[in-house]
């Protein structure tokens, strides 16, 4: 049982690390909160959905792996261009008029609403599911199951983890990314373009959330206010894992979707959620700058 | 003439931080700005180098010419391509990065691979104490030793015109000695330099020329040995008696 539950508590965690991933790297360089991030995600999904449909259509075969790998590409690649867009023709022009925080806040909640209407009046407010084809028996270890589903979430995952944490300790683009979250004045004023790193970064992270979408979507049935839920986890992940920091964003991830698993282990499933939240109430009061230990504005002073 | 600036006004809002003033460096010059608090160095400065619109500031009159050219409204990131770089005040290191980093970073419009290599070589020597500690977070060093990598950051891009500001605010005695040292240096290798320094009597020490900035205003200009020997500039400015 209690494998079981660490297992699915991994499998949830690393789609909750590709969100608070996504949504940190947006943070670094913008510094507020982009709430909008929670659509993206829905949109990856949906998009994967939609090109899933269309290569099947007519044929009740399953999908090659060509087939799914076109469909996951154009739903990452999808949500990226969004995030693009949303940052050009939303807080492009904030930016430029000097827009307060609370300005920007509000703007991505009006953007979250906006999308997520958009996508339901697509789509339809009913639950979609991406046929994936027939559900077979998951494979034993340590006593736990898992699926073929769930195995390629979690490489997938894992995978996109990896090489994002590589590219920004490691790559010109990602150096140039950590000093504008250091210090945008200095980065500026050693050549780097803030607002290249913002699109950058914006790009980046909504296709991290896009993927998050498309692989919980293969385990569960899609909605349009999917998203919702989702931006909370991984707002709380970051968090929980020390606002901006990237290894908290991962760690943070990992670290809820055990906590809540486990928790369900004594308390009823329906407080999965409560879990989460209680997390959080426990890491504002008592160690605000998260598991590692971000040094928060006032200290900074 | 390698900077010109004529008839320069900045506001902050509608605070007014520069009335009306001029100045010039010739290649191969330290020019020290001098000046009580407030008083607009520092400003001026930020106009040169772009900063002022992110700090909220605007030109509302006057021309800034650089090699020829007028930069007025130019960014940050595109006046370091041609050759004007910054120390900024509280030399705003990347903290979280090594020093390795923050000097990649410093040559990040450099695309040559050789060349950056072939700088940093020149930046250690200048600053061994960087080439000691180049795995180091640079948020961990001495405010000194921070400074030093500041002006090794900003040396990367190999600068024609290097804006000091306040190179020498909060350092310990010893750094304050060793910044005056290397500012000279730098100098005698051909980086014009243009220092703002609360430290107005060691400024003027290792400078060619000076101005004494007064509530956003030029109260003096001269060659640094006449500015020293000025009656008004060492009552007021020097703090002699």
């Amino acid at each position: 049982m209690i494998q079981q539950l660490i297992l699915n508590g991994i499998i949830a965690g690393s789609i909750y690390a590709l969100i608070a991933l996504g949504f940190t790297i947006i943070y670094r360089t913008v510094k507020f909160f982009h709430f909008a991030h929670g659509v993206v995600y829905t949109a990856g999904a949906y998009l994967t959905y939609s090109v899933f449909s269309y290569l099947l259509s007519g044929t009740s075969n399953q999908l090659s792996v060509i087939g799914w790998g076109i469909a996951i590409l154009i739903g990452i690649v999808g949500a990226g261009v969004l995030g693009i867009f949303i940052d050009r023709f939303i807080y492009h022009p904030l930016r430029r008029q000097k827009a307060s925080n609370l300005t920007f806040l509000l703007a991505s909640f009006g953007v979250f609403i906006f999308l997520q209407n958009l996508i339901q009046l697509i789509y339809g407010a009913q639950i979609l599911t991406i046929r994936t084809g027939p559900i077979k028996e998951g494979h034993q270890i340590f006593n736990a199951v898992i699926t073929d589903i769930q195995i390629l979430i979690l490489f997938v995952s894992c995978w996109l983890l990896v090489v994002l944490w590589l590219f920004i300790q490691r790559t010109k683009l990602g150096k140039a990314m950590r000093a504008v979250a250091d210090d945008p004045i200095a980065a500026n004023v050693v050549g780097i373009n803030p607002e290249r790193i913002i699109l950058t970064s914006f790009a980046i992270g909504s296709a991290l959330a896009g993927a998050a979408g498309i692989l919980i979507s293969f385990e569960t049935n899609i909605e349009p206010t999917m998203g919702f839920n989702a931006l909370l986890k991984g707002i709380i992940a970051s968090i929980v894992g020390g606002i901006g920091s990237i290894p908290g964003a991962m760690f943070g991830g990992f670290f809820l979707g055990i906590a809540e698993n486990l928790g369900i282990w004594k308390i009823q499933a329906g407080w999965k959620d409560c879990i989460a939240f209680a997390i959080l109430i426990v890491f504002l009061l008592l160690r605000p700058g998260g598991i590692w230990g971000v040094k928060t504005e006032k200290e900074r002073l | 003439m390698l900077l010109e600036v004529i008839n320069l006004t900045v506001y902050y809002g509608t605070v007014q931080a520069l009335n009306n003033i001029s100045l010039f460096v010739n290649e191969g010059e330290i020019v020290a700005l001098i000046g009580p608090n407030g008083s607009g160095k520092s400003t001026a400065l930020n106009a040169i180098c772009g900063v002022l619109r992110s700090l909220d500031g605007e030109i509302k009159s006057g021309k800034i010419v650089f090699m020829g050219e007028t930069i007025n409204g130019m960014l940050p990131h595109d006046l370091v391509k041609k050759g004007l770089c910054i120390v900024p005040e509280g030399r705003r290191i990347f903290p979280t990065m090594t020093i390795l980093e923050n000097l990649e970073m410093g040559g990040y419009i450099v695309n040559d691979k050789k060349t950056i290599k072939g700088t940093m070589e020149k930046v250690f020597h200048l600053f061994s104490v960087l080439k000691e500690r180049r795995k180091q977070k640079a948020g961990t060093l001495s405010s000194g030793e921070q400074q030093m990598l500041a002006i090794g950051r900003a040396l990367m891009l190999q600068p024609k015109l290097l804006l000091l500001d306040e190179p020498s605010l909060g350092l310990s005695p010893n750094y304050v000695e060793v910044v005056f040292e290397k500012t000279k240096e730098i100098n005698k290798d051909g980086t014009s330099i243009l220092l703002v320094e609360q430290n107005a009597r060691m400024a003027l020490e290792i400078c060619h020329r000076g101005y004494v900035f007064k509530i956003g205003e030029i109260a003096f200009e001269d060659k640094a040995k006449n500015l020293l020997e000025n009656d008004e500039v060492r009552k007021s400015f020097l703090g002699e008696i």
